[in-house]
């Protein structure tokens, strides 16, 4: 039977553990760090968490999410992907195909994207980048999870979670940029509301296929 | 939630103004060495935060407090105590005597001609507000012209100076005082400071979490040899943190609704004060700016009921509450069974308080 030697611990400084933080000290801590309010910059300055519920089984959410072209249909902006030349891609050394469409949120925007995802863990990461193919560093994120394990009903639970790049502060490729198009991290306080409204969208399409039986997409035109 | 708001509407009857406040705060200045080593090494930061505080003795009574305090009111307002008081409510948070409350013996000791005479025992550290509120309905209902309204909070010397209490760091934080208010009717009053709106809250789900305790078990009134103190459950603790991160923003919002007013408009905002995290997060869900909420932790720490009126009568002595600005008083009681707010249109100048 292992068991932990907690003795390698003694040199960390800052940890909050019972042996070390008194269950009365804890108290005050979590009262200091519980506020009547936020602030927009303490929630989503950093990182851009959301989640939500959907009526869908995991694995159907999961089959959707994975197919890049599904975000032709459940995104605000992001259409007409195909897939990006070896050029493109400077021959990314990727399984993963790397499409390029349009972000119609940017004006004459390319946005090149490949899809991560591991069906045993349920996550979906979209890869993705603005002007370029061969640098995916804007990194969308997302955790399917049984909603009968978390909230005992059927259906997903789903975890969206975007990280600030240092790219979102400073384009890395300017000249690549069309001319006078705003750059992608000018809009990064509104992630949590655009990306609300677009998860809204994913459940809205999702539920819909579910409730009437419909294969789940997308679609796609022959 | 069974919750129960209660706001009139001020238009149906003629304006009741905030005359004046005093305050009356007991000599012994108790420091933090006082309460021994517990507070000393405590890493509670809800324990923290104070440095003085003041404690009641053992012969001053509350009504010593509110005779002291309006004494120095009346006379600061050129006012006559026979003539010009009709009604007096107290809220003493451990009272004088059993039984009877103080209101009286504070008539008695003014020589004052008070006809209506309340010692309330309910809505503690936001009686302020609820006893505005019931002075001004006496007042519409009968035409009385003038209420004192008197706070005395006595537990730090009561009760959290007993010798066994006193070693816990909890015991740091309540701190006594007494502090006065003086509303008059529009017809009366020398000076036009109206309360334009109030709003009170019951929560009668949070109506018994605090309690009494002693070690042995027995209840407040039988005999023991075993000290006792007021407290809370820790499950109820975190509970009241949150509920009074909750209750005591919505009620200001409430009565900011009332008059049609964004809660950033408030010029002044005086609340009761538990400790600094709630004084934190009520002006940061206010969106208040820190300078522009009056408290007095560091100095005189958990005032209970008293807060109000000290604060305010502390920041008014300082020149700190602007003429023609929106004050408002707020707060929240116990475990959160009562709470409220008032929005007063605070027409006076501090430097000239003196000459009224």
């Amino acid at each position: 039977m292992k068991k932990i030697d907690i003795t390698y611990l003694k040199n960390i400084p800052g940890l909050d553990r019972t042996e070390t933080t008194s269950k009365e000290e804890m108290r005050g801590i979590l009262s200091d760090l519980t506020h009547a309010v936020y602030q927009h910059e303490d929630l989503y300055g950093a990182y851009c968490p959301i989640q939500t519920y959907i009526n869908c089984p995991p694995e159907k959410v999961f089959a959707y999410m994975q197919d890049t072209l599904s975000l032709e249909e459940w995104s605000y902006s992001l259409r007409e992907f195909a897939p990006a030349s070896e050029e493109e891609t400077r021959h990314a050394p990727d399984t993963a195909a790397i499409y390029v469409g349009y972000d119609k949120i940017g004006t004459n925007t390319k946005i090149y994207c490949k899809t991560v995802a591991n069906k045993d863990a349920l996550t979906v990461d979209y890869h993705c980048a603005w002007d370029q193919g061969f640098d995916l560093w804007m990194i969308y994120l997302y955790r399917i999870v049984p909603a009968s394990l978390v909230f005992k009903k059927e259906g997903s639970v789903i975890f969206w979670q975007n990280c600030r790049h240092p790219y979102y502060d400073q384009n890395p490729y300017p000249e690549l940029a069309p001319p006078g198009r705003p750059w992608v991290g000018q809009f990064w306080d509104l992630f949590y509301a655009g990306h609300t409204l677009e998860l809204a969208n994913l459940k809205a399409i999702l539920e819909y296929r579910h409730a009437n039986n419909l294969p789940i997409g997308p679609y796609y035109t022959e | 939630m069974n919750a129960s708001t209660n706001a009139i509407a001020q238009s149906k009857f003629p304006p009741i103004h905030l005359v004046g406040v005093a305050s009356a705060m007991p000599p012994d200045i108790i420091q933090n060495d006082f309460f021994g080593e517990a507070l000393k090494t405590t890493k509670n930061r809800m324990f923290m935060g104070t440095q003085t505080r003041r404690h009641i003795d053992n012969q001053t009574k509350a009504s010593d407090l509110i005779v002291q305090a309006t004494r120095e009111l009346y006379e600061r307002l050129d006012l006559n105590l026979t003539e010009d008081l009709d009604i007096i409510i107290t809220n003493v948070s451990v009272p004088d005597e059993l039984f009877t409350g103080c209101g009286l013996v504070v008539k008695k000791k003014l020589g004052a001609g008070a006809r209506w005479i309340i010692d309330l025992h309910n809505t503690g550290c936001i009686s302020f507000v609820y006893m505005i509120e019931l002075a001004r309905s006496l007042m519409w209902a009968y035409g009385a012209k003038t209420a004192l309204i008197c706070n005395v909070q006595t537990a730090g010397g009561r009760i959290f100076s007993q010798p066994s209490i006193r070693k816990k760091a909890l015991s740091a934080i309540p701190g006594d005082g007494c502090g006065v208010g003086l509303l008059m009717s529009d017809d009366r009053s020398p000076v036009k400071s109206p309360i334009i709106s109030l709003v009170q809250q019951n929560h009668p789900t949070f109506a018994e979490d605090m309690y009494s305790y002693y070690e042995d078990g027995r209840k407040f009134w039988e005999a023991s040899m075993a000290e006792g103190h007021i407290d809370f459950t820790d499950e109820k603790a975190a509970q009241i943190t949150i509920r009074g991160n909750r209750i005591v923003p919505a009620v200001v919002r409430e009565a900011a609704k009332q008059i049609n007013i964004d809660t950033k408009k408030i010029d002044c905002l005086v609340t009761n004060q538990p400790n600094s995290f709630f004084l934190r997060n009520w002006r940061e869900a206010l969106q208040i700016p820190p300078e522009n909420h009056l408290d007095t932790f560091s100095e005189y720490a958990n005032l209970f009921g008293a807060a109000i009126p000290i604060n305010l009568d502390v920041g008014i002595k300082a020149g700190r509450i602007k003429e023609d600005s929106l004050l408002c008083l707020a707060g929240f009681s116990h475990a959160g069974d009562y709470a409220a707010a008032a929005i007063i249109h605070w027409k006076m100048k501090c430097k000239t308080q003196n000459l009224i």
